[in-house]
């Protein structure tokens, strides 16, 4: 039993982390898109990790045996409220009245370490779950 | 009773500590997915102590009350190692990041690989031990 | 006699050097059963050994992985040794009974 939590609770994470990827990868594709379907410039978005007691109909029992694990979900994405960066080019044809372009709001370094980030915490999940499977198959030695 | 002579206390404290094992990388891996979490602690189990009083008691002190009717009570030194639950306690981690959050990625990491190697060592030592008997049983043959 | 010429011929008290000592003139029986006596207690405390190195591994105590299995290991390998002596003991002695006189 236990063991199916752990794996459980990792895989929670790596869609998470995934999540967070594509985002990322959406941010670094649109840093300099000017013109998206809503209008005005693309505003980065961002994953709100929250972590969540494991489902389960016996909530409380679980939670007592579980001793307070609890896996991750993604409870929304949301937009940067930042405002979008202005610059100086009149003859833009996205320019406004006073010649500014909106330009998003997408800083390309801190996305590059947020992906390195993402990526570290996707590689120790793996890790976790890999962790999890060896012990489990180790147990069955106890039969052999 | 015949099953308290036959396998000692040595199992029990195998046994127990395989439990205690698995659910404390249930809670690393907890802690492992929640690294990017914004004000998460991480939590982590705490038996060393507890397993270490309980293998100390002097037999034939304890009685443990079973939880279900129907169990056979144990006596002794096997009552306090079935008692022994561990302790949810929090990791007492340095200062928590920007967003709040608490767990140190290598720190966990190290702490997985520790429990996963005791854990691998606790199972086999457990079958060498049941090895040991049944070599007994069959009179060295 | 059969029974001595099985303790001067395998050499058992080159396994237990420090209990060689022990008289090896005194009458039949007792030679061999004091030895497997000995070889006994010794298994106990091997046995015995190996349990507490589990014990301070589990609690965390020490860590040292390396002495528990190796102490696993003595005890076992020793274990099965007492198990085989007897073994062959009972075996040379029903071939003497066996024996037409």
């Amino acid at each position: 039993m236990d063991f199916f939590t752990a794996m459980d609770v990792s895989a929670s994470a790596m869609s998470a982390e995934r999540t967070r990827m594509n985002l990322i990868s959406s941010n670094l594709a649109n840093a300099h898109t000017t013109r998206t379907a809503e209008g005005g410039a693309y505003r980065r978005k961002d994953a709100v990790f929250t972590a969540t007691p494991l489902a389960g109909g016996f909530r409380n029992a679980l939670e007592r045996a579980g001793g307070g694990v609890r896996k991750v979900a993604v409870s929304g994405i949301v937009e940067d409220p930042n405002p979008p960066r202005l610059q100086y080019d009149p003859k833009h044809p996205d320019a406004d009245p006073q010649g500014f372009v909106g330009l998003p709001n997408v800083n390309v370094v801190e996305e590059m370490a947020d992906m390195i980030t993402a990526t570290r915490a996707y590689e120790a999940n793996v890790n976790a779950a890999q962790a999890a499977k060896n012990m489990a198959l180790k147990t069955l030695e106890l039969g052999r | 009773m015949l099953a308290d002579k036959l396998f000692g206390s040595t199992l029990e404290l195998l046994g127990k500590s395989i439990d205690l094992r698995a659910r404390k990388h249930s809670m690393i891996s907890g802690n492992l997915a929640n690294a990017e979490t914004p004000g998460y602690t991480p939590s982590t189990l705490d038996f060393e102590a507890e397993l270490k009083h309980a293998v100390q008691t002097k037999k034939g002190k304890g009685n443990s009350t079973p939880p279900h009717p129907r169990h056979i009570p144990l006596k002794g030194q096997a009552a306090e190692l079935e008692a022994v639950r561990g302790r949810v306690m929090e990791v007492p981690a340095g200062p928590a990041g920007r967003d709040g959050n608490g767990v140190e990625l290598e720190a966990e990491m190290s702490r997985m690989m520790e429990n996963q190697i005791l854990y691998n060592a606790s199972v086999q030592i457990l079958a060498k031990k049941f090895e040991g008997l049944k070599t007994a049983i069959r009179d060295g043959r | 006699m059969p029974i001595q010429g099985i303790t001067t011929g395998v050499g058992l008290e080159g396994a237990f050097a420090k209990t060689a000592a022990a008289p090896k003139s005194a009458p039949t029986g007792e030679g061999f059963g004091r030895l497997l006596g000995e070889m006994v207690d010794k298994v106990n405390g091997a046995q015995l050994d190996a349990d507490k190195a589990i014990q301070g591994l589990m609690t965390g105590d020490s860590k040292g992985l390396h002495e528990v299995m190796i102490a696993l290991e003595k005890s076992s390998i020793s274990f099965q040794f007492l198990s085989q002596v007897r073994n062959k003991a009972v075996e040379a002695y029903q071939e003497i009974m066996r024996m037409p006189v």
